[in-house]
């Protein structure tokens, strides 16, 4: 009975989010806080159509999106901030700011709105946010920053040499995406864990003021310094690299023969083989297509 | 043993029309033959997946055709060429992953659309009732692979997921290598046939780009490209771990 009894509260819930739903749509107030609440629940068909719903009703759902923010539960917080970031709400950016400096769960969601809001407001605390130990939240700042686009910069170089390896491979990550030339003679001082990190950031901005640090990367001792160093001599496109890449086909890793063939290809405008894991001479293929 | 059987009646009808099918990316020429037939009871909802010949039916299919309708219908188009078709029908409703107890499966059958001529072709397919595996999920010595953890933004694994292995950094083409689904612990193992560079995603759906409220996450670490990871031969790279999220 209480199986039957469950069952029944199920599908009345299911019944409920649309009428909720409609209701929202129809301009009432406390359901479109209901569906705000929603973000609380672990059936996604209900989630969905509360999400769903709440982005359809645009600009009307970003005052019950906002006060989602300020809710304890982490979904709340998280769906809440999804949508106004979906919904480039610039007046939600104080309130995801504040948020992430509070380092609160979940707040890769802000970060993430952030960079979808786009608002150089948001480079200091999204900087910061380089610095802490959250993967999630690493990895959305860094897409942010990419996001707001060069002129952050500047503040994600002040990370360099930072002294922290994972803050200043971050950093490096975000400079490379915004090719970001004013922080070559930076990267090309790098040593440590994050020397790849530095070459293929290097490769991304495709300075040649690089080219004597790459070249010297290709004869790195791990490999995937090495690695990245072929890849970067080949976006360089540089024909001064064609000796070392020529050199690094008799690597002793096959991934970096194999980018070295592929690199020297776009140097040299030939054909180039490398020697595959089984002893074949093969060509590379084309990892673009 | 007791096999539970039937028969796909297929009356591959090829002509010149287009018609549609699941994955078509490739398979859009200006000369285009129709592979069409019926597959009998109990196989609503089957699949017919093609491959080209000489292709691992354990890879991604070059086409995947729509669930048979309820009377066992179907349509795929497919270039001229040699394919090998197989139906699968999955009682879990998924289109892809191990064929386990209690799935349908046929014997693998070669076929050739050149044209206009017509083929007709049976299939008959069994209910799997051995063991579980179908997709290459454990490692052993001299395999090559790439293994690890899907966790949530909350660092707990997650249950569900499937990881998609590309070769390509776009990761726009089918996978070339897919995991069997994560259980509790979120831990998967994919083999895959050779060391190289691989990309990796993983999601709780398959087939597609990711939807608004799917879990996906890819390898990487914020930029706009995957990273690479590089597998050696005979290697079973570990700790290749990817954090999933609700797509937004």
């Amino acid at each position: 009975m209480s199986l039957i009894l469950f069952q029944l509260a199920c599908s009345a819930g299911e019944t409920d989010i649309n009428l909720v739903a409609q209701n929202a749509r129809e301009g009432s107030s406390e359901d479109a806080r209901q569906l705000v609440r929603a973000f609380k629940t672990t059936q996604r068909d209900r989630f969905d159509i509360a999400y769903r719903t709440l982005i359809e009703m645009g600009a009307k759902s970003e005052p019950f999106l906002l006060e989602g923010l300020n809710s304890r539960d982490p979904g709340v917080f998280e769906a809440s901030a999804a949508a106004l970031g979906n919904l480039g709400t610039a007046q939600a950016v104080p309130v995801l700011i504040s948020a992430l400096s509070r380092n609160r769960p979940r707040s890769y969601a802000a970060a993430w709105a952030l960079g979808e809001i786009g608002d150089n407001e948001a480079i200091p605390v999204l900087v910061d946010a380089l610095r802490v130990d959250d993967q999630a939240l690493r990895k959305e700042a860094v897409r942010a920053l990419v996001k707001i686009g060069p002129v952050a910069e500047g503040t994600v170089a002040g990370l360099l040499n930072s002294g922290d390896s994972a803050t200043e491979r971050a950093a490096i990550r975000v400079i490379g995406e915004l090719r970001g030339k004013n922080s070559v003679p930076l990267l090309t001082g790098i040593g440590g864990d994050n020397r790849d990190a530095a070459v293929w950031a290097l490769g991304r901005i495709g300075d040649k003021r690089a080219l004597d640090t790459l070249l010297g990367a290709l004869a790195d001792e791990r490999w995937e310094v090495r690695r990245e160093a072929a890849e970067a001599l080949g976006r360089l496109e540089d024909i001064r690299a064609a000796e070392a890449l020529n050199i690094a086909l008799f690597d002793s890793e096959t991934v970096v023969r194999e980018w070295a063939a592929r690199s020297l290809e776009t140097v040299s405008g030939k054909q180039v083989l490398y020697r595959d894991e089984d002893g074949r001479e093969v060509r590379p293929y084309n990892l673009y297509r | 043993m007791i096999h539970w059987t039937f028969r796909v009646l297929g009356i591959f009808l090829i002509t010149a029309v287009l018609t549609s099918c699941g994955w078509q990316g490739r398979e859009k020429p200006s000369e285009t033959g129709t592979v069409s037939g019926s597959i009998t009871a109990p196989l609503e909802g089957a699949r017919v997946y093609i491959y080209r010949q000489g292709d691992d039916i354990y890879s991604a299919p070059a086409v995947v055709s729509e669930p048979a309708d309820r009377e066992g219908n179907f349509t795929i188009s497919l270039n001229p060429g040699r394919y090998v078709a197989v139906v699968r029908k999955r009682i879990s409703g998924d289109m892809t992953g191990p064929v386990i107890i209690g799935d349908y499966r046929s014997t693998p059958t070669e076929f050739e659309v050149d044209g206009n001529r017509s083929v007709k072709m049976d299939f008959t397919a069994t209910v799997k009732t051995g063991n579980e595996k179908a997709f290459p999920t454990r490692s052993e010595p001299g395999d090559t692979g790439i293994s690890g953890t899907i966790f949530d933004v909350d660092r707990m694994p997650v249950e569900g997921i499937r990881v998609n292995v590309y070769e390509h950094i776009q990761m726009s083409e089918r996978p070339k290598y897919v995991s069997g689904k994560t259980g509790p612990d979120g831990k998967y193992t994919v083999l895959v046939r050779k060391g190289g560079t691989y990309y990796i995603a993983a999601r709780d759906r398959f087939g597609g780009p990711p939807q608004l409220g799917d879990l996906y996450g890819r390898y990487d670490e914020g930029t706009i490209d995957p990273s690479g990871v590089v597998v050696g031969k005979g290697e079973i790279l570990k700790d290749v771990n990817v954090m999933v999220h609700k797509v937004w």
